[in-house]
């Protein structure tokens, strides 16, 4: 089949979905290897497998079900908003009416507009779990290079995140590599203390499952989980991350029905970004996964799978089959 | 046993009934507001007006009938009633607005550095953006609609309640030939 911006945006879908059940599998695993290194056996396991279970999506609720105010990640980062008044510079007004404008096409209530001066990066991200209660974050030189066509297409990009709720899975997907990463620790405390056990019970019980060749299995199960299990939880996080921003990009061009302006906006953010990691030599990390560009370095051939965002190259390559 | 397959049947096809129509209820909703999200906008178009009007009028001096003949076709869609017919009216309307300012443009180039210029530049530019993408809008709810209404099984609950398949909104061709501007 011809690839189009529908087949795009339904096979990005699918992919989140088989993330997200690669993410589920994860965790049931891990939750059977802490139990299992923990000692329990047969029917226990499965109990406390349960309860290992509960306990995290009781934290997961916590953590996701209390609503952040969508004007704290611009305010940390001291961006200024921007209301519509007279007095307002003619990039400012252009900025609301851009961001008006795709609010109408998205369907969503006008986000709150920040604008930060105090960097030199080209960027732009969107926060707020509630579509209809969002904010979006442009930075300074991002305004004054991008023309408004351009402009249009980041904007929609951000629009795009908001109104998939990306905001909201990405912060269920942290939660969840949370709670991998506080497994992995614990089963290294057991790969630590499995040590002790070992050599100090004679007696063969298998119904205490202290035995001496369970708890080699025990240690095993453990150093093994503390091994993989961060690398598969960050591969996951990092891949749903890169999938979320291909869909944003489909997204906009859904809005905008121009996906040239998108393409030539993230060679002009490229362009800059590269510059300016030359000038001053460190890394340029944005706010969060939900910048429009990611981690800038010298690219490697692992680049592309331990960034939060696909490479300009593979960005432009599928807009221009849309 | 049987009796109380049945009853369960009976209750789950109940509350699909009941989710499909309110969905229906939902969607026509939708594109009961989009449709009058396009009506704000063309009003907020024809209230831009005579503002423009006003700026241009200095400098144009001598096109009089396409200023008149644009405050003419203002007053005509305030009396419209239709949706379609004004959105017929209020393009015609602003493509002489355009080809007005685009011209005194030309002929007065240090005006378009001026703040002013450029501020009503915008507005002009948001305007259209606006309609053109509650357009957009209204035909893609439209669109989720009108799948709704003919796929299997809503199709059922669309014929029994009456929710009929609706129009979309065609982009207007532009006049063939663009209205000259003389100076």
């Amino acid at each position: 089949m011809e690839q189009n911006l529908y087949t795009q945006i339904k096979s990005n879908k699918r992919k989140t979905f088989l993330i997200l059940i690669a993410f589920v599998a994860l965790f049931v695993s891990a939750t059977w290897a802490i139990s299992f290194a923990m000692g329990y056996k047969n029917k226990r396991l499965i109990e406390n497998m349960i309860v290992v279970t509960i306990c995290c999506i009781i934290y997961l609720l916590i953590t996701c079900c209390t609503p952040l105010a969508a004007s704290l990640a611009p305010l940390s980062v001291g961006a200024k908003r921007i209301d519509n008044k007279d007095k307002n510079e003619h990039s400012e007004k252009v900025l609301i009416n851009v961001v008006e404008e795709l609010a109408i096409a998205a369907n969503v209530k006008c986000p709150s507009i920040y604008i930060q001066d105090n960097t030199n990066e080209m960027n732009a991200f969107a926060s707020g779990t509630n579509k209809n209660k969002a904010s979006i974050t442009v930075t300074l030189p991002l305004l004054n290079i991008l023309n408004r066509d351009e402009l249009t297409a980041v904007i929609g990009h951000e629009m795009s995140h908001i109104r998939n709720l990306d905001i909201r899975i990405q912060t269920i997907a942290n939660s969840i590599y949370d709670i991998l990463m506080w497994i992995t620790y614990i089963l290294g405390e057991i790969a630590e203390y499995a040590f002790l056990f070992m050599g100090s019970n004679d007696d063969n019980d298998s119904d205490d499952g202290n035995d001496d060749n369970s708890v080699i299995a025990q240690l095993l199960v453990a150093l093994i989980g503390n091994t993989i299990l961060p690398i598969a939880a960050i591969g996951l996080k990092l891949a749903l991350s890169r999938n979320r921003e291909y869909l944003a990009d489909a997204g906009s061009v859904e809005l905008t029905h121009n996906p040239q302006a998108l393409t030539s906006a993230l060679l002009k953010i490229d362009n800059s970004a590269k510059e300016e990691a030359e000038k001053e030599d460190k890394l340029n990390i944005s706010i969060g996964m939900l910048g429009i560009n990611g981690d800038l370095k010298k690219t490697h051939w692992y680049d592309e799978f331990l960034n939060t965002h696909p490479s300009t190259e593979n960005r432009i390559n599928r807009l221009q089959h849309m | 046993m049987a009796f109380l397959i049945i009853v369960i049947i009976a209750v789950v096809l109940l509350i699909t009934y009941i989710v499909l129509y309110n969905g229906f209820v939902k969607l026509q909703t939708q594109c009961d507001e989009a449709e009058a999200q396009i009506d704000v906008q063309l009003k907020r178009r024809n209230d831009l007006i005579p503002n423009l009007v006003n700026t241009v009028k200095g400098y144009a001096k001598h096109e009089n009938s396409t200023l008149t003949e644009v405050t003419k076709l203002r007053n005509q869609i305030m009396d419209t009633e239709s949706l379609g017919d004004k959105l017929k009216l209020s393009d015609k309307m602003f493509e002489q607005v355009k080809v007005l300012f685009n011209a005194v443009a030309e002929n007065y180039p240090d005006l378009k550095a001026s703040e002013n210029f450029m501020g009503l530049q915008e507005e002009l530019t948001n305007t259209e953006n606006k309609i053109a993408y509650s357009r957009q809008l209204f035909n893609s709810v439209v669109k989720n609609y009108n799948v709704k209404v003919q796929t299997f099984p809503s199709n059922i609950i669309a014929s029994i309640h009456h929710f009929t398949k609706k129009e979309f909104l065609s982009i207007p061709e532009t006049e063939k030939e663009a209205p000259k501007v003389e100076f």
